[in-house]
């Protein structure tokens, strides 16, 4: 057989992934934001220029929207990075049993979103709901949950991060257990408490795991909708309205040009927000 | 455990209906017969399907007896979300064959003309009701027929309460907030809320328009035309007004409670004594509960300012509409006109409530109807009558029922409510190409 000579690819190894990213991604892009300018019924269309991005800004829920998108996934983001890591040297440590609660803090993340937040809105059911009844059986008064607009948004992170602390404790356990035992070996030898272990040898050499887990969750916030929507469906009222529930109704009330206007300006909020955010931690990390 | 018993109820309703229907005699048979069975593929919401499922199944059993045509139900879900499973079908040209949905101004934002086959020129046209083919025209064309009786909007109350405490039928808000006051003092609930449907929150606001047509008669041609908005309209402004002062007394769960959750408050112990609901009420409540117990319950309009000007807002029911691009449109259409007729009509009596007159020429109202039902021929046969706003006019604030919430928990005033709404119909407006709203 003869020996290749050639060792560069050909340029057409590109090819699928090109026709493959241009057809899914870049084309639908491109079409959305030309129809972004448009008032448009799926069959016919009106040019307007830029009149949708100006309705959509003076929207009267998207004040509240965008206040609560970004509460919404600083608030999830933070504690899904506290509690995950917890979770994780908890059970990356010497423990019996550590399998059986690594599943079990894993499982919420199997169920469908949508029938998390159907299940936790019958439990949080201000008469009927469980909470509320182990709270009474308590002595405590009952809590509206997600009637109540000041906590109905907090009803809602707490849900999310019920459901989402699985996937980051999964990243965590990865992360850690990547780390060679012999830098806590020698840090034991130098009299280093586990306290100072953790903060001086899991946090640094763990960093991409964290990186991970903030770009992971901050993202996942910022574009949250189903559980928002089959929680409270951005009520009540307008009090738990995000970007993403404010653009679907808009599309729910056929106003497809407004809505695609709206997803382009989500689209561009989170690209200018993830993007530096990314740059900046990766510029953190450490070799191991 | 309620929903088994309604599962239960419907499957025995339906078993009833099965026999009523193989009763029609197949010597009807002629030439409309089809040779070999046609299926309609029929897409319908569950919330209707649950009163008016035993009737519908009985039409159809009598249609496959009389022309060889099998209807096939396909359930969607109620609310925005139903509607938005509508639009996405049409535009993805994967409707059924046949289409239960709203008359109004949900409907005519569905560009019928392109998605629906036009009934004006058909014969059973000439019976339908003017106010109805009204709400299902586009251009002075007609593309669908009333699947029910027309419903009205009001505020259904507790008999019991009201004789027990010697209460009078409001005429005024003013005497129906004394009403409420005088409820709360005997350790009743005054005001039953179940914003956790937000679309039934709106009842106040638009069950009111009665009053506010008989202070500005030309009110829904201006507010199209974007001369007359809410905010500045003294009478419209009144409903927002009207919404606001439920607030506070209302149940403690109001924000949690379903209208499912609704009726069955209605029928505890200490129940709330108002609902602003439509007349369908009542047949909710036979299906939930008991005939006897719908008929604890009377409906009374929203009271106005002025003791003489009483009236109902009249609801138009959903239409029955065909897809244009069916194979079996023909077939679809025999269906409908079948539906329409005389017999079809009988067939529907038989085996579903009215929830008021029905728009059907020739069709009266049954005298088995509910006591609550019966009582709204009065106001019919003396004109104290009109149509609710979204029948008069495609322009209906896209958020309205999440606005009446934040109007009704006191987060909006009044004022604030009504200025929001108006903003929220002028992109609509804008949406639809409404002249005079740029």
């Amino acid at each position: 057989m003869k020996k290749k000579t050639k060792t560069i690819y050909s340029a057409w190894f590109l090819a699928p992934a090109v026709i493959i990213f241009g057809l899914l991604f870049i084309i639908p892009t491109v079409i959305s934001l030309f129809f972004s300018m448009t008032v448009w019924d799926l069959s016919s269309f009106r040019w307007v220029g830029l009149q949708n991005f100006i309705d959509f800004f003076s929207e009267y829920s998207l004040r509240i929207g965008i206040k609560n998108t970004f509460i919404y996934a600083a608030a999830t983001c933070v504690l899904k990075v506290v509690i995950g890591l917890l979770f994780a040297v908890i059970l990356t440590s010497k423990i019996r049993t550590k399998n059986l609660v690594r599943s079990i803090i894993f499982f919420p993340n199997l169920i469908s979103t949508v029938a998390v937040g159907i299940i936790f809105s019958a439990l949080m059911h201000p008469s009927k709901g469980l909470f509320n009844e182990v709270l009474g059986f308590l002595g405590i008064g009952g809590i509206n949950w997600l009637g109540d607009r000041s906590i109905a948004l907090y009803s809602v992170i707490m849900t999310d991060v019920w459901k989402g602390v699985g996937v980051a404790t999964v990243i965590y356990i990865a992360g850690i257990s990547a780390i060679p035992k012999d830098y806590y070996e020698a840090a034991s030898l130098d009299g280093a408490t586990s306290v100072k272990q953790f903060f001086t040898i899991t946090i640094p050499l763990c960093r991409s795991s964290i990186n991970s887990v903030i770009i992971l969750a901050f993202i996942g916030g910022m574009r949250t909708f189903d559980l928002i929507w089959s929680m409270t469906g951005g009520g009540p009222g307008f009090a738990t309205d995000t970007i993403a529930s404010v653009i679907y109704k808009q599309y729910a009330a056929g106003f497809y040009g407004l809505s695609t206007a709206g997803n382009v300006i989500m689209f561009l909020l989170i690209a200018v927000i993830a993007f530096p955010l990314f740059n900046y931690l990766t510029s953190k990390e450490v070799e191991v | 455990m309620k929903k088994m018993i309604i599962t239960a109820v419907l499957t025995a309703a339906l078993a009833a209906g099965t026999l009523f229907g193989s009763s029609v005699p197949a010597e009807a048979a002629g030439t409309d017969y089809y040779d070999e069975t046609v299926t309609l593929s029929l897409l319908v919401d569950q919330d209707w399907l649950n009163t008016y499922e035993p009737a519908l199944q009985a039409l159809s059993d009598a249609a496959l007896e009389k022309f060889n045509i099998e209807i096939e139900l396909e359930n969607k879900t109620n609310g925005s979300d139903g509607d938005n499973i509508v639009k996405t079908r049409l535009a993805a040209g994967e409707m059924t064959d046949l289409l239960i949905f709203n008359s109004g101004a949900q409907f005519t934002a569905l560009n019928p003309n392109e998605y629906f086959v036009d009934m004006t020129d058909s014969s059973f046209m000439e019976n339908v009701d003017e106010n109805f083919k009204e709400a299902v025209s586009v251009d002075g064309r007609v593309y669908g027929i009333p699947v029910t009786s027309s419903n009205v909007g009001g505020i259904v109350y507790n008999r019991e309460i009201y004789e027990e405490l010697g209460l009078e039928i409001p005429r005024t808000w003013d005497a129906f907030m004394s009403n409420v006051e005088a409820c709360e003092a005997a350790g009743y609930v005054g005001v039953l809320g179940s914003c956790s449907d937000a679309w039934s929150s709106q009842y106040t606001l638009l069950a009111d328009y009665y009053n506010v047509q008989a202070e500005n008669p030309r009110f829904a041609s201006d507010f199209e035309a974007g001369k007359a908005k809410f905010a500045n309209t003294p009478a419209a402004l009144r409903s927002w007004e009207k919404l606001s002062d439920l607030g506070g007394h209302l149940n403690d769960d109001y924000m949690a409670t379903t209208v499912t959750d609704g009726f069955d408050k209605m029928m505890e112990e200490n129940a709330p004594a108002h609902f602003p609901m439509t007349s369908q009420f009542f047949s909710y409540i036979e299906m939930m509960y008991s005939r006897e117990d719908a008929d604890k319950f009377g409906i009374f309009p929203i009271p106005g300012d002025q003791e003489e000007v009483n009236g109902f807002t009249v609801w138009m029911p959903n239409g029955l509409y065909v897809n244009k691009e069916s194979e079996n449109a023909e077939a679809a259409m025999k269906f409908v006109e079948f539906y329409a007729s005389e017999e079809g009509m009988d067939i529907f009596k038989e085996n579903a409530k009215a929830d008021g007159p029905y728009l059907i020429k020739g069709v009266d109202l049954p005298e088995d109807s509910y006591q609550g039902v019966l009582e709204l021929q009065a106001y019919f046969d003396e004109g104290r009558t009109s149509l609710a706003l979204e029948f008069q006019t495609a322009l209906k604030g896209a958020s309205c029922d999440q606005i009446c919430v934040e109007c009704i928990s006191g987060s909006m005033s009044a004022e604030e409510a009504a200025s929001v709404y108006d903003d929220d119909c002028k992109k609509m407006a804008q949406q639809l190409g409404l002249e005079g709203w740029e």
